[in-house]
């Protein structure tokens, strides 16, 4: 979205203007939903979260300040929804395993990103983003994937921006150190089938 | 530091394949939404309209009552004059 054009698309959306509602739908919508489904690991979880992102933009639409920027406030609602989610499946269930561990277990279809992954160098940078805790994973999805801007993507994780170059750095090192076991592995496997 | 700009690890992040929402789903939220937000209009406007209605009475009821304090002003006023012969 044009950052010029978007305060006028925030006061369309403050009088509940559909066509400023579509505007911002157009082209944030895949983007929320794909950021959503990496940080869940769950396609029917990213579903669910991402239209009440959407939602919660309606109903609070009238009350937007002039110079909300959509990006950041959009990111941050469906972060924090993504965590509200957490929270109740561990007061649920009592268990994490399920969100912060690697793919969920039990699932009994493959995650989209096994089925899109065009090439196994894709594969492995997607298990492996996916096994990392999530509060490396979102910095690297804001940032890598989204295309965010650091000082926006600190405003979506609330800390300053500071500490999100530190957490990016260190989910960068943390990614490519995972990659690398999954190379060893891979490697190791056919010596020790030949012995 | 870790640069986007300039990272290849962060840079293969992005040519990552995206996933595609549903697009029956998506088009179901969209229409939830514009539903929620012509109610959210319709409540805007109707809350309006009563702030309005609010307002004139108050206006009335400040006439009235200015009216109605001459009134006695003038009354005891006359009293007071007329009434002491």
């Amino acid at each position: 979205m044009d950052p010029t054009g978007e305060p006028a698309i925030v006061a369309r959306l403050r009088t509940g203007d559909p066509a400023a509602f579509d505007h911002v739908y157009a082209a944030y919508h895949a983007r929320l939903f794909n950021f959503l489904v990496r940080l869940s690991r769950r396609r029917d979880v990213a579903e669910d979260l991402v239209e009440e992102t959407w939602l919660r933009l309606v109903r609070r639409a009238a009350r937007l300040r002039e110079n909300t920027r959509l990006e950041p406030w959009l990111f941050t609602v469906a972060r924090n929804l993504f965590y509200s989610y957490c929270r109740s499946r561990l007061l649920e269930q009592s268990v994490m395993s399920d969100l912060i561990g690697l793919w969920p277990a039990g699932s009994p279809a493959r995650s989209p990103f096994e089925e899109t992954a065009a090439n196994e160098a894709d594969r492995r940078l997607e298990s492996a983003l996916a096994a990392l805790p999530a509060h490396a994973r979102e910095v690297l999805l804001l940032v890598g994937i989204e295309g965010l801007a650091p000082a926006d993507a600190a405003v979506v994780c609330g800390i300053s921006p500071e500490a999100l170059r530190q957490r990016l750095h260190r989910a960068r090192t943390l990614l490519a150190r995972r990659m690398e076991e999954t190379t060893i592995l891979r490697v190791s496997v056919p010596k020790e089938a030949v012995s | 530091m870790t640069d986007p700009a300039i990272d290849p690890l962060l840079r293969r992040l992005a040519d990552l394949p995206r996933a595609v929402p549903d697009e029956s789903r998506t088009v179901a939220v969209r229409e939830r939404c514009h539903a929620a937000l012509a109610r959210g209009g319709a409540h805007a406007e109707s809350a309006h309209r009563t702030q309005a209605r609010v307002a004139r009475l108050l206006e009335l009821a400040a006439v009235v009552a200015l009216g109605v304090l001459y009134a006695s002003a003038i009354i005891s006023q006359a009293i007071g004059t007329y009434g002491a012969r």
